[in-house]
């Protein structure tokens, strides 16, 4: 275990006193993984990503896991520097930590920044642990040529919609956590959610919801959502008034024809039928 | 040879957005192949303008992270042959792009298009950075408005600066009427300041918004006069001489603008 002193002026004298110590105990735990304990300082995300980053390159020493007090790290290092977190209450120095991995102790100065503000993201996080979403991106061969902008519009009656038969794509487990938004998301605004997500508000025009599961809408959606993110087709899109400027679910794009606001009001849902994105009324008894 | 036009202005809500997309799809009625770049990352408006905004799949970070690749993030429009959008990212900010990333993001687009147009965002930090750097020469607009007007006269130093040609300028909201009462600065006495060669003047006209809003391009419109002024702009970028029209010779013209504006005295001079 490396112990640093609790109170370093900057990055550099932090950097310089990681590299005094290191040499010592790379015999023991270079190569391996690593747990960081942050004990009751502060570090900046920039900050926290240089200090990984010196000792994977100089000492071949991978972090995995950060011991830090909830309040000091930001919310978003855990997605960003695909560590895992553990939360420490106490804010005394840090106590010897045994674990399977071997551990080491590092601790920076400076304060917390939030910076919210840069990334407008928001991380439903805090309460639910929320495992990343590394797995979240887009497939790389759709080309928006390949839109079908041809969306049937809401079928007279509704249709059976294929309940969750195994596909290619990996089907969702019963017991999936769900995620409740109590506020309308806004321009630029993007929710990322490992399961089903409820939004008790609007998804504006140009705001974003995305979800491995559901997503349901209690309100009206003219942004985009993006269901079964993960490339499960059997989630669907609901929402009171289904007004989006794109809708996604799996590896399907859509873009569902225009409608007048206020017209015709009511819930409608939107799911894969036959390959194809279909929209229709909700009648409350899909199966 | 491609070329990269930036159309700025250093002050907000003077017509950049209408503008590059006027623009750009002027030049793509004219039969060139033309790639729009939103940089206005965090606040896009180009992909509504053009009524492009629900084809978005991927956007100008996400190619410049190597999400994904250029020709996916590229929106074709369907109503003008080779006209193409590369959106902005409405979720990120202007520090998720760097100058030499736009630099090299240009120089990619100008291997298979005629022209690049980049709307620049407002202001002169790394939005503006960002935009000026790929780009062979800068269209300023301006309005016949003093703050407007000064606005340009400190980004036209900017664009000088980074060793761009002299820029061309673009008057926007022109209001004949106004000026013929002098309530409104003239064309003269906005290029006394400015100094720069005029190269189109827009009138303030509703079919501008009304284009907004459809997001359909008021250069398509044959009949609108705004469309007529965007058209010349589109020339005289591609090198063609057009005259400024003497709107006073022209009463065709003119019992347009009157029309909307009520009534308008017949000495103006535009």
């Amino acid at each position: 275990m490396i112990r640093l002193p609790e109170e370093l002026p900057d990055f550099e004298s932090l950097r310089a006193c990681i590299r005094e110590q290191m040499p010592m105990h790379v015999a023991a735990i270079g190569g391996r993984s690593i747990r960081l304990d942050l004990a009751s300082r502060d570090i900046v995300l920039f900050d926290l990503r240089r200090v990984l980053h010196l000792l994977r390159q100089e000492f071949n020493v991978e972090v995995t896991g950060l011991y830090a007090r909830p309040a000091s790290i930001h919310k978003f290092a855990e997605r960003e520097l695909k560590l895992k977190l553990f939360p420490v209450e106490r804010s005394g120095p840090m106590d010897a930590l045994s674990d399977d991995e071997d551990e080491s102790a590092e601790a920076a100065t400076e304060m917390i920044d939030e910076i919210s503000a840069r990334d407008e993201e928001l991380e439903p996080a805090d309460l639910i642990p929320t495992t990343p979403l590394d797995d979240l991106t887009l497939p790389t061969d759709l080309t928006p040529a390949d839109i079908d902008d041809s969306v049937p519009s809401p079928a007279p009656e509704v249709r059976n919609v294929p309940s969750a038969t195994p596909g290619p794509a990996p089907a969702r487990e019963e017991g999936k956590r769900t995620q409740v938004i109590h506020r309308t998301l806004r321009s630029g605004n993007v929710v990322r959610f490992d399961g089903d997500l409820f939004v008790f508000g609007d998804v504006n025009p140009g705001a974003q919801v995305v979800a491995t599961g559901n997503i349901t809408v209690l309100g009206a959606l003219k942004g985009m959502a993006h269901a079964g993110a993960a490339g499960d087709e059997t989630s669907f899109i609901l929402a009171f008034d289904l007004r989006p400027t794109q809708l996604r679910i799996g590896r399907k794009i859509a873009i569902p024809p225009e409608r007048r606001s206020g017209a015709d009001l009511h819930p409608e849902i939107a799911a894969v039928v036959d390959e194809q994105i279909v929209l229709e009324a909700y009648q409350g008894r899909r199966r | 040879m491609a070329e990269c036009i930036v159309v700025t202005s250093g002050k907000g809500g003077v017509g950049k957005t209408t503008t590059s997309a006027n623009l750009a799809a002027g030049l793509a009625l004219a039969g060139k192949k033309v790639a729009c770049v939103d940089a206005d990352i965090g606040l896009r408006n180009l992909d509504v303008i053009l009524g492009l905004e629900n084809r978005i799949v991927y956007d100008l970070v996400q190619v410049i992270e190597g999400e994904c690749r250029l020709k996916q993030a590229l929106i074709r429009d369907k109503r003008v042959e080779g006209l193409y959008l590369l959106p902005a990212a409405q979720t990120r900010d202007k520090a998720a792009v760097k100058p030499e990333d736009m630099k090299r993001l240009v120089n990619d687009l100008k291997e298979d298009h005629d022209f690049v147009i980049i709307d620049c965002p407002a202001g002169i930090e790394q939005g503006f950075k960002n935009s000026i750097a790929g780009a062979d020469r800068a269209v300023i607009v301006t309005t016949p408005e003093v703050s407007a007007i000064r606005d340009a006269d400190r980004i036209i130093g900017l664009v000088e600066a980074h060793d761009l040609p002299e820029p061309h300028l673009i008057i926007n909201r022109y209001r004949p009427h106004m000026v013929s009462r002098g309530d409104m600065m003239n064309k003269d006495d906005i290029l006394e300041i400015l100094a720069i060669p005029l190269i189109g003047m827009v009138p303030d006209h509703p079919d501008i918004i009304v284009s907004a809003n459809r997001g359909q391009p008021v250069v398509f419109e044959e009949r609108s006069v705004v469309g007529a002024a965007y058209r010349r702009i589109t020339d005289r970028v591609m090198g063609i001489d057009v005259p400024f029209p003497s709107f006073e010779a022209d009463p065709g013209l003119w019992a347009n603008l009157k029309r909307w504006m009520g009534l308008a005295p017949a000495r103006e001079a535009v």
